[in-house]
């Protein structure tokens, strides 16, 4: 056979010898991708903003609203259970749909705990001012009858300063 | 010897122009793209203001009297069926005193199945433009309205945006407002007092 690697003609040879030992994997696609990839993230890149717990099955209404998130104690109502930072204090909201109580005991009484944490923070620490700051992240198809329940229930658990936490829209 | 020597100076120079060392910028992408496009945010937050009727009275005392607006209160009411508008006037748009509160109310019916929000922002900014002073308003919200509509209502309430001179611009309606329901129940207010009680004192407050 004429491909066999013992009996390589001349020119093969020195065709070789001029690409070097080994032919080089190309590069300059792979550093073209890699370029506009960097551009692309580093305009999309944002420095500010704030890091949230992204509650699962949570689908936030969407506003024009561009005012930044501060940093606060939040709270994510999807439509079958509630989180405070992230950990689970209700998990069944099915009875709120019907309930006309306005006072949800379980967020309450999480929420009042960290009040007070807070607050006694105030005493100790010189420069941390409790401001009662909470940022609400409900799903967009919750009635506001529910929703008005957690409004309601941080309110009285000393957190009057509410957000509403919104995607962005254009 | 001469045709000799030319050649190897060309195979040199070829050789030059073609050794980039792109390692150290393959390392550097290597590093950078996985950082960013763990970092990407794709979907922007933002934040919404809302006051309670119940904690506005907290702030009112800090608010500074710039004297009477011209409207007493703004109301709008959402509905299962559609916005209406409410607002007490106690100025003219000129400045002068009316002797007696005026009452105004728009109705806005269902679109469809969307609220008219259009309709709402047409009325809004006439109000704006007679009173620039007044800022705030207030969300009366029905038991059955969904989140998503409060919010849209609420953006309606807060500003507009105007193209002017091919540029999109935003302008503050009444960016103030204040989130309420539509019919409070005394029963339930009762309830939410007795309730906290009972907390509080398991966690040791007065």
């Amino acid at each position: 056979m004429a491909q066999e690697p013992t009996a390589r003609t001349g020119r093969a040879r020195r065709a070789q010898s001029l690409l070097g030992e080994r032919s080089p994997i190309l590069l300059t696609p792979l550093v073209d991708m890699f370029t506009i990839l960097l551009i692309f993230l580093l305009l999309s890149y944002s420095t500010g903003g704030q890091l949230m717990y992204m509650a699962q099955n949570i689908l936030m209404p969407e506003s024009v609203s561009r005012e930044q998130l501060e940093p606060a104690v939040e709270v994510a109502v999807a439509k079958d259970r509630i989180y405070v930072n992230g950990e689970v204090v209700m998990d069944n909201l099915a009875g709120w749909y019907t309930d006309k109580k306005l006072l949800m005991p379980a967020l309450y009484e999480n929420l009042k705990k960290k009040a007070l944490k807070f607050k006694e923070m105030e005493q100790k620490v010189p420069l941390f001012h409790f401001t009662g700051k909470i940022t609400i992240q409900a799903d967009r198809a919750l009635p506001f009858h529910v929703l008005k329940k957690v409004l309601y229930t941080a309110d009285r658990a000393d957190f009057p300063r509410i957000s509403l936490a919104v995607y962005q829209r254009d | 010897m001469r045709p000799d020597r030319n050649q190897r100076k060309t195979r040199t120079r070829e050789v030059l122009a073609a050794d980039v060392d792109l390692t150290p910028i393959m390392c550097l992408f290597i590093i950078l793209v996985p950082l960013l496009l763990l970092s990407a945010v794709f979907e922007r937050l933002a934040a919404l203001q809302v006051h309670l009727p119940e904690a506005s009275t907290i702030e009112e005392t800090e608010k500074p009297a710039d004297g009477p607006t011209g409207i007493v209160e703004l109301r709008l009411l959402l509905k299962e069926d559609g916005l209406s508008l409410e607002g007490t006037l106690s100025h003219d748009p000129s400045g002068r005193e009316k002797e007696v509160y005026e009452d105004i109310r728009y109705d806005f019916p269902l679109q469809g199945d969307r609220y008219d929000l259009e309709g709402l922002q047409k009325a809004l900014r006439e109000l704006k433009s007679q009173y620039p002073k007044h800022k705030e308003i207030v969300l009366l919200v029905d038991d059955k309205v969904s989140y998503d509509a409060i919010v849209q209502a609420m953006d309606a309430c807060r500003q507009e945006f105007i193209v002017e001179d091919g540029e999109k611009r935003s302008r503050d309606l009444f960016p103030e407002v204040a989130l309420s329901e539509a019919f409070s129940e005394e029963k339930g207010f009762e309830g939410l007092r007795e309730g906290t009680r009972k907390i509080d004192k398991k966690l040791g407050i007065r």
